[in-house]
């Protein structure tokens, strides 16, 4: 006995997306406020539970990280990521939304919008041939 | 630092969610309601976890959650309806035997009355605590028609008035043999999908999940822990049955140092646990526990040299005796054509062929076909192979027929 596998609605229609979190410097990583990271798990975890959280990562290391600005060649490196830059990304999360709707609908729920903007973009489909 | 990892976080609460629910469901006694006051834990564990971590006990922190939302309802439910209940309340507020309960609820999802298309999506939903959209991927239906199925199943129960009780020993045995087969698509589904991707892990783990679950809930049924132990063998090999550029790769070829030890050390202990049970209960081994039998000689094997096939020939063969599966019967034959000789398998082919609902599906043909070529007709393997490889496949089986044909092709100039 099998499941039924192929459904009368055709190929599984799934938009993946990217919800990119920005931040200005000032509210970047360790300095972003407390209340508001743990708001961002909550939300997270609530999408998690829903089926629509892929994955997905806070981000930091101001420090460490570094930016090359590209000249045509191998580029010129930059001492940190963020000069000269109003924004940083802070954090992202990869989801399984229905439709670029819904996208907007989680967007605009993302406790991040206390802070910083958010950026959803679609993840392009890889051909397989 | 962030300061609780979320998707852990949900897995917690996935593992506990038939516990939560069953706590609501001996205080309700109604599926939508139990979930309803499980789902209010959810959201106070949404609330509360990112603030002050995750609880030591997150299962008891949840059912505590759940049980004082549920008798709340109860007691609204008794206002409203100015009546005095019989309210089996003070056996709702002992722990009385959890574990009772959560089988009891997993065993009501796989009702009778149910469709096995609804049995699954329930068990899922129940047992595994997977979202609707989940399941709705796993089953690759639409999210809607999945949520509408999920609210039928629940209301059919609810017209039949089935009871959040242990059923009778006999039913017990039937019902429990019903989530197995449950849970064995589930696993079948992610091991060897027709979807897209040709191999679905999550599906395996919460197939592995669940069936881990009914060993703690019924440990003196042998098929059981054949289940259990027969989805770890095989959830050892997954890494090295795709190749790098996505096609299957056949046992002879798998990298075994890629097996997961780990899962192979729980397919054993599984294993011993069932064989254990079956002589405690003094009954013979069924389906599970044969296959896991068979997948053992697999991961025992160092090299596929030494692959202990007459044993694996025998056990095929009371398998396809006892049960009425086309799939085992390929599987046999593949077995017998390495125990004797590819010649051997076609006789067995050809001889189960003719009763095999599935004469003329992809995978008999592709076994054909294989035999054909180990017997060292090139030509007519090939042909098959080419035909193959123009049917509606996933990417996987479709490039390693591809494969196949033009090693004919090669083979036989």
């Amino acid at each position: 006995m099998t499941l039924r596998r192929v459904s009368r609605y055709g190929r599984r229609r799934i938009v993946d997306v990217v919800m990119l979190m920005l931040s200005p410097p000032e509210a970047f990583g360790e300095a972003a406020p407390k209340a508001v990271v743990k708001k961002i798990a909550g939300f997270a975890m609530k999408l998690a539970s829903e089926g629509k959280l892929k994955g997905g990562q806070q981000l930091g290391g101001l420090s460490e990280g570094f930016r090359i600005d590209g000249d045509g060649q191998s580029g010129r490196l930059l001492d940190g990521p963020y000069a000269e830059l109003k924004e940083l990304v802070a954090g992202y999360l990869e989801l399984d939304v229905a439709s670029m709707e819904e996208a907007r609908d989680l967007a605009s729920q993302n406790p991040h919008l206390a802070i910083g903007s958010v950026v959803v973009l679609p993840i392009a489909p890889r051909g397989n041939g | 630092m962030s300061p609780i990892d979320p998707i852990l976080a949900n897995q917690i609460v996935r593992r506990e969610w038939s516990r939560i629910v069953a706590s609501a469901m001996r205080i309700l006694g109604d599926l939508d309601l139990a979930e309803d006051a499980a789902q209010e834990s959810l959201a106070a564990a949404i609330e509360h976890w990112p603030i002050h971590g995750v609880p030591t006990h997150p299962g008891a922190w949840l059912t505590t959650v759940c049980r004082r939302r549920a008798l709340n309802m109860l007691r609204a439910k008794r206002r409203r309806m100015e009546v005095s209940l019989p309210l089996d309340v003070a056996a709702a507020s002992e722990g009385h035997a959890m574990a009772d309960d959560r089988l009891t609820l997993l065993l009501l999802c796989c009702h009778r009355a149910l469709s096995r298309e609804a049995q699954v999506a329930l068990t899922l939903r129940l047992g595994g605590g997977l979202s609707t959209r989940e399941i709705a991927r796993a089953l690759l239906v639409d999210e809607r028609a999945l949520g509408q199925r999920i609210s039928r199943a629940k209301r059919r129960l609810r017209e039949i008035a089935a009871p959040f009780a242990s059923p009778s020993p006999e039913e017990i045995a039937a019902r429990l043999d019903v989530v197995l087969e449950v849970v064995y698509l589930v696993f079948n589904e992610g091991y060897f999908s027709q979807s897209q991707d040709a191999i679905r892990s999550e599906l395996v783990g919460d197939a592995a999940m669940l069936a881990e679950q009914l060993c703690e809930l019924a440990p003196e049924r042998s098929e059981v822990w054949g289940l259990a132990s027969m989805i770890h063998f095989k959830a050892a090999r997954t890494a090295s049955r795709l190749s790098a550029d996505g096609a299957l790769v056949p046992l002879d070829e798998q990298s075994r140092s890629t097996w997961k030890r780990d899962y192979i050390t729980r397919g054993e202990r599984y294993r011993a646990s069932a064989i254990g049970a079956a002589r405690a209960q003094n009954c013979g081994v069924g389906r599970y526990v044969l296959q896991a039998e068979i997948e053992a000689h697999h991961c025992r094997a160092e090299r596929f040299e030494d692959t202990n096939w007459e044993a694996i020939d025998q056990l095929y063969e009371a398998l396809v005796t006892s049960t009425n599966n086309p799939v085992a019967e390929l599987a046999w034959v593949v077995a017998r054509s390495y125990a004797r000789s590819p010649s051997a398998g076609m006789a067995l082919l050809d001889h189960l062929g003719t009763e095999s609902k599935l004469a003329q599906s992809p995978t008999v043909r592709a076994t054909r076909a294989d035999l054909l070529r180990r017997m060292s007709h090139p030509a007519e393997a090939g042909a098959i192979y080419r035909v193959l490889s123009r049917l509606q496949v996933g990417a996987a089986e479709r490039r390693f027929y591809e494969r196949r044909a033009a090693e004919c092709a090669e083979t036989e100039v």
